[in-house]
């Protein structure tokens, strides 16, 4: 499992965030969900076999983070300045995520 | 897992020394001024006890009692003036390390640096932490392993002077550029997603769009760069954008 260090969570109207997140795969997310413990930690299913930890996310954003049960994501290549992937991930609310081997990525 | 334990402490640092009272006022204001008045009263007591103790030797030796009283206490308010220049000094320092974790280019880090100084150390002791610390300020700001060995992750892009990012400001990598470029959002791809996410239906707060240009974006290092960007926002920076103010205005202002 790959831990994305750098991302961003932009507030929303509705008290849910767009995340944005750099670039990850070539392939097609499928069924894209995170598992969220209430820990700044998120485990998130991108597709099969592909899954990255959320880190360090910020304190202010656990609260909303509970209450949500999608959030809009944008996979950004930052080296070509371009939007590669947009989707719908389910924030699936659990009560103790798994402890993971993290591997870092960006 | 280094980089975390590394910025962990880095804010904790921060924090327990801010908590510490380094605004606290007894340190600031009073003890500089407790001191000069007792460095002045115990100076004045020497030069009357010495004077009159030829023709009064009681009132002579009362004037060197309150000197020395005098001096007792104005050494006392020297140690709190110096108390507060340090930790005046470690807080840039954090400052300047967490500048530099998120890419903020020497000079601006220099200007926030200085700044903060000036108003965040002892009000009348300016002049003894600029002939003490020159040279420390300057490493605060050049030096990107101070105290550890551990590199730093460096983000593009992030402001603290000024609230806005400047756009010379944001292509300024420091010298310590890693060799994975990080993640930076430009103002295109910001407006691009602001759209993007309009048409899937989650608009964006409108606040949103100021923080994404102080940076005070729910992004885990700027997160922690926010708790200084709050403070220096608050101490150098007293226009602060607009809310109304368009993302493209307010860059290109």
């Amino acid at each position: 499992m790959k831990q994305i260090k750098l991302y961003t969570l932009l507030p929303t109207t509705d008290g849910s965030f767009v995340a944005v997140l750099p670039f990850l795969s070539d392939a097609p997310p499928k069924e894209a969900k995170l598992l969220f413990d209430g820990t700044p930690h998120v485990l998130f299913y991108r597709a099969d076999k592909e899954s990255y930890v959320w880190d360090y996310l910020n304190p202010d954003a656990i609260e909303p983070m509970k209450k949500m049960d999608k959030i809009l994501i944008f996979e950004v290549d930052i080296s070509s300045q371009s939007i590669r992937w947009e989707y719908w991930a389910r924030v699936i609310q659990t009560t103790e995520n798994p402890h993971v081997t993290l591997e870092q990525t960006r | 897992m280094a980089d975390k334990q590394y910025l962990d402490g880095l804010v904790q640092d921060y924090i327990q020394n801010n908590e510490r009272g380094l605004t606290k006022p007894i340190g600031r204001v009073y003890s500089p001024l407790v001191y000069r008045v007792c460095q002045t009263v115990s100076l004045s007591a020497v030069a009357i006890g010495i004077a009159v103790s030829v023709r009064a030797p009681m009132t002579g030796v009362l004037c060197l009692g309150t000197a020395t009283v005098a001096a007792l206490i104005g050494f006392i308010a020297y140690q709190a003036v110096w108390q507060a220049v340090e930790i005046a000094a470690r807080n840039a320092r954090a400052f300047a390390k967490l500048m530099l974790l998120t890419g903020v280019d020497r000079q601006t880090r220099m200007a926030a640096v200085q700044k903060y100084m000036i108003l965040r150390m002892p009000l009348t002791a300016k002049h003894w932490y600029e002939k003490r610390y020159p040279e420390a300020l300057r490493a605060f700001v050049d030096n990107q392993q101070t105290s550890t060995s551990k590199k730093p992750t460096v983000l593009q892009g992030s402001v603290f002077s000024t609230g806005v990012i400047a756009a010379d400001s944001v292509k300024s990598v420091p010298e310590s550029a890693p060799e994975k470029p990080d993640m930076y959002l430009s103002l295109p791809i910001l407006n691009q997603i602001k759209m993007r996410a309009l048409a899937a239906g989650a608009g964006l707060l409108k606040e949103t769009e100021q923080l994404m240009l102080g940076q005070k974006v729910m992004r885990p290092v700027q997160w922690m760069c926010g708790v200084l960007s709050d403070v220096i926002s608050r101490q150098v920076q007293p226009e602060r954008v607009p809310l109304s103010q368009s993302v493209v205005s307010t860059y290109e202002r």
